[in-house]
């Protein structure tokens, strides 16, 4: 059978795109645009979904936001799946969102791809120094073409979040269940998508979340320990070396991915090593066994120390903190040169290296600096209510 | 309301949907159970709906009426029976192949043509019965026909799609969805027009329809597993949707109603117009202050509650209100479900008794007010400030004045109808773009052309034919909920077929009339061994009434122990002499009918009658 014509055609693609209202009185903030599913549409040629939506698209979504904020500057610097970003995008999202501050915008909302939105909270949570107003990135699990659509809710805590919360910091905020009832706000060092499709996928890991927003506007804080709201200026820092890398150790592994790395002169490496921070060690260095000496990763590890690049060890079970000498094979990784990154992100602290061997030269100093909480990245003490919370 | 309806007289037009579920062992996009079996919710979510821009054009108009409801939705999810795809927390897995091989038996079963590719959709629907706010569906059949009454009944369109969630309550704007059902694979399947057939013709194409879905033998059963829409119109009507009857036996009644009231609507309409009515120009005003003092509760308490009460004049409509446009249902209240739709709890108009309200000064002084007269009518809501649905309300008049418009209405448990919102436009359809498109192979289609299961006419020859079944008796055990049941016997057991089908279509609905046995508690697998003891001569078939009520009793019982136990083991011959000759030594003096009549009260049910009476008869001579 064939598909016969029935009648004229339909117009696609009628979506309204509105500005907001001007309400004296509410916090002055501005939204940067960047992707993703929150700015999709279907696309008939290709059958997927696409980006292609406006900043004012977007805010036609949620007409609601313009009784929570003036929305002033709105930017779309550019217009990607987050997983096509790079540092590069990072630095002009920094640098729009710091001028941005700097003209008395009381925040910034930056709407995003959900993939990688962890990796742009991590950087800009170290790219914006002396960040002392909020700033949320949000994305959406269900794209707009839905009346189930997810950004809205998230749009609208965001909205109060940055307009109205007395915390000063990169948070990401998305829903904090699968209802729609709450958003949570993570901070932007500790957050994690923690699952391929739920509206609540982003986690706070080894984190409480800083708070629980309400779309009544009710902002409640969770977590204490963070940097107050104040009305002061933002540098946009943002040198970043691109030449750090991330590589994951499994059983098996062939350790030859470090000198791979070395040789194309990678300045800093991070392991995803498993459980307390382990790698292959052929038997502590002692197995006559030929394929289990070959596949330990300490030579390797040695060598690039050696060289001059700076290896950290994070854990692939994300929650917890590694440690150096539990084990004697961990002892011979610290041993190897190793800096074993506390509680750290493996996704942040590849940020961290990034950005600070695009600040420091000196090794020594960039190791020390990994192991110093600059942003939220490593907290002193685990706390107990953090797993899985 | 009694007297014949004459169809052709009043130009009856009429389109039939009919959704039936399937009986497949997953869903049609995720491998959760389709048992519907769960009691208790294992969590529940709880989201809202948003009107969208649909990508094919302006906000579509039923979602924003259902936007002004301002609802919040909560999803009971059950385990087993639900997983994320049906939270909206997951993209679709592939289609269920079970599912549309079923779908493409009864399409080509309707002689449809099939699509060469299978295109999975998105319906917008924002109600609250699809978490996702669209209901996938696909197009999988077009351009066939049914056979009835020497015309060919056209079928427009097959579409394979998902079950909604059905309403399990709502109260103070939150509605509570049980999402088990949300999933299951349903066949939809739209006749064309249907001209010059009356009620009852209606009905039985859509039984027969059913009929041809239930020969998949892969169609659920029960309550709820089928469902028609009708669509109505009449000359001087409009087209109405009537939603969700349930049980089939209704729909000529239902129609009738829909008749009714279109017809009433279009009297009201001329009678007004000959008054020189043509539109209600006056707009609702708000009353409050004229109300201050008022006894009646239901104003009191409108009063109390903040709401703004706002009086309409109606010119002309003095009697109108009262009068009877459907069975059971007055102009006034037609009127009152249309609000009560838009979330107010009703109206109180003047053709009421006014007295049981309390309100007979309140009105003198609204009159007053208004300016009305007494052939004038007047209509008081409770609303919000802006007056929305005062205003709608008064649209709504006007339409019935003008020119009706076309809505959707809700079938009620006792075949009345309801207001549920006006006909949606047509651009509610979308492409699903988490499925990729399938292509349908001509040999998938040749192979299943020839695997087609036994069309319902064909089964009803050869129950005539081959099991000797009277008409009457083949079509009742055709529309049995025990077809399937029968059908299994036939095949495993020698036993005369009417004895059977009378058992199904008659011994049962007299149990449960009569006798209050809750049949449905007699275990199906129960049945072949019943009459496979009918058809061993180890029990008459005068004893199977007993048996079934033991079974209703008992249903984890076996034949040969109820047997047993209900003493109805098949008497001997000798066994039988012995007990005739008892009676006839003790009751010398009685007549052969009273005879007759004690032997059979001990008897009864262990021997054939008919040998009784031969013997009786033989021994008295």
């Amino acid at each position: 059978m064939t598909i016969k014509k029935t009648g004229p055609s339909v117009k696609l693609g009628v979506i309204p795109s509105i500005k907001l209202r001007h309400k004296p009185g509410l916090p002055e903030v501005s939204l940067i645009a960047t992707g993703g599913t929150i700015g999709t549409h279907v696309d008939y040629r290709t059958g997927g979904v696409f980006m292609c939506r406006t900043p004012e698209e977007i805010i036609a979504t949620a007409p609601d936001l313009e009784n929570i904020v003036n929305l002033k500057g709105v930017h779309r610097p550019f217009t990607l799946a987050s997983e096509d970003m790079n540092h590069s995008h990072w630095q002009q999202i920094a640098e729009l969102a710091a001028k941005e501050l700097n003209k008395g915008r009381r925040g910034v909302i930056v709407t995003h791809g959900t993939d990688t939105l962890h990796f742009t909270a991590a950087a800009l949570s170290f790219m914006l120094k002396n960040l002392s107003k909020p700033v949320a990135i949000i994305g959406a699990q269900r794209s707009p073409d839905r009346g189930s659509f997810d950004g809205i809710l998230n749009l609208i805590c965001g909205g109060y979040f940055v307009g109205h919360s007395n915390i000063g910091e990169v948070a990401v905020v998305m829903h904090g269940s699968s209802s729609d009832d709450f958003c949570l706000a993570h901070r932007g060092t500790k957050a994690r998508k923690m699952h391929t499709s739920r509206r609540d996928a982003f986690r706070s890991i080894n984190n409480l979340p800083l708070a629980r927003i309400w779309p009544n506007g009710k902002i409640e804080v969770m977590n204490e320990n963070h940097r107050k709201f104040e009305d002061r200026k933002v540098e946009a820092d943002t040198s970043f070396e691109p030449k750090v890398a991330m590589v994951k150790f499994y059983p098996g592994s062939d350790p030859g991915i470090i000198d791979y790395y070395v040789d194309n002169d990678f300045k800093g490496i991070i392991i995803e090593a498993t459980g307390l921070g382990h790698v292959a060690t052929g038997e502590s260095g002692t197995s006559e066994n030929e394929t289990i000496k070959s596949l330990s990763w300490i030579p390797h590890i040695k060598a690039a120390v050696d060289r001059g690049v700076v290896i950290v060890i994070t854990s692939q079970t994300l929650y917890g903190r590694v440690h150096p000498f539990v084990y004697r094979n961990l002892r011979l990784l610290y041993e190897a040169g190793a800096v074993f990154g506390e509680d750290m992100l493996p996704e942040t602290a590849y940020i961290k290296l990034g950005w600070l061997l695009g600040h420091e030269k000196n090794i020594e100093k960039v190791k020390n600096l990994m192991l110093t909480n600059l942003a939220g990245e490593i907290s002193a003490e685990t706390d107990y209510r953090n797993y899985l919370a | 309301m009694k007297e014949e309806i004459n169809y052709k007289k009043f130009g009856l037009k009429a389109g039939l949907e009919i959704h039936q579920q399937l009986d497949t062992q997953h869903k049609l996009f995720c491998k959760s159970s389709t048992m519907m079996a769960e009691k208790e919710p294992a969590a529940l979510v709880k989201r809202k709906l948003h009107p969208v821009a649909s990508e094919l054009g302006e906000i579509d108009i039923a979602s924003s009426y259902e936007e002004m409801r301002n609802r919040t939705f909560v999803y009971q999810y059950f385990n087993k029976e639900n997983c994320l795809v049906e939270l909206d927390e997951e993209p679709p897995h592939e289609i269920n192949l079970e599912a549309l091989n079923v779908g493409l038996q009864i399409a080509l079963m309707l002689n449809c043509e099939i699509p060469n590719e299978i295109h999975v959709m998105r319906k917008i629907v924002t109600d609250g019965s699809n978490t996702s706010a669209f209901q996938r569906t696909i197009l999988i059949g077009m351009n066939g026909h049914l056979k009835y009454k020497g015309k060919q009944i056209p079928i427009t369109y097959i579409n394979l799609e998902e079950d909604a969630a059905p309403l399990v309550s709502e109260e103070s704007g939150a509605a509570t969805y049980r999402l088990n059902r949300l999933g299951v694979p349903l066949v939809e399947i739209g006749t064309g027009l249907l001209e010059n057939f009356s009620a009852k013709e209606i009905e039985d194409i859509a039984f027969q329809i059913g009929m041809i879905c239930r020969s998949t033998g892969k169609v659920k059963r029960g309550i709820g597993t089928i469902r028609q829409d009708v669509n109505i119109s009449i000359r001087q009507g409009e087209r109405t949707e009537l939603k969700g009857v349930q049980d089939l036996a209704m729909l000529a009644k239902i129609i009738d109603g829909e008749i009714l009231r279109q017809n009433s609507l279009g009297e009201i309409r001329n009678n007004l117009r000959k008054k020189g009515v043509r539109r209600i120009s006056s707009q609702p005003q708000i009353v409050n202050e004229d109300l201050y003092q008022s006894k009646s509760k239901i104003l009191r308490s409108l009063l109390d509650s903040k709401k703004t009460i706002f009086a309409l004049k109606l010119p002309e409509f003095a009697g109108v209100l009262k009068k009877e446009i459907s069975p059971g249902k007055t102009f006034g209240r037609e009127l009152a479900d249309y609000v009560v739709a838009f979330g107010v709890k009703g109206i109180i108009h003047s053709d009421e008794d006014l007295a049981r309200y309390n309100a007979v000064e309140d009105f003198q002084k609204l009159r007053e007010r208004l300016g009305a007269g007494e052939n004038d009518a007047i209509v008081v809501i409770g609303d919000n400030a802006d007056g929305k649905v005062a205003f709608m309300l008064v649209k709504k008049i006007n339409h019935i004045l003008e020119k009706p418009e076309k809505e959707v209405r809700g079938v009620q448990e006792d075949g009345t109808t309801k207001f549920l919102r006006p006909l949606p436009g047509a651009a509610r359809l979308y492409p699903e773009t988490d499925v990729i498109p399938l292509s349908v192979l001509d040999e998938w289609v040749e192979k299943l052309s020839k695997t087609l299961p036994e069309s319902w006419m064909k089964k009803y020859e050869r129950f005539k034919s081959k099991y000797k079944l009277s008409e009457d008796l083949a079509r009742q055990i055709l529309r049995s909920e025990y077809l399937e049941t029968f059908e299994k016997i036939m095949e495993k057991v020698r036993i005369d077929a009417a004895i059977v089908a009378n058992t199904f279509t008659n011994t049962l609905v007299d149990l449960q009339k009569r006798e209050r046995v809750d049949t449905k508690r007699i275990p199906v697998h129960i049945y072949p061994e019943l009459f496979e003891a009918v058809a061993d001569k180890r029990i008459m078939k005068e004893a199977t009434p007993e048996l079934l009520k033991y079974f209703a009793e008992k249903p984890g019982d076996n034949v040969a122990n109820a047997i047993k136990e209900i003493n109805i083991t098949v008497l001997s011959a000798s066994e039988l002499n012995k007990i005739i000759e008892e009676v006839l030594e003790q009751q010398s003096n009685l007549g052969y009918d009273k005879v007759v009549g004690i032997i059979m009260s001990k008897v009864r049910g262990r021997v054939d009658p008919q040998v009784v009476l031969a013997v009786v008869k033989k021994k008295m001579k």
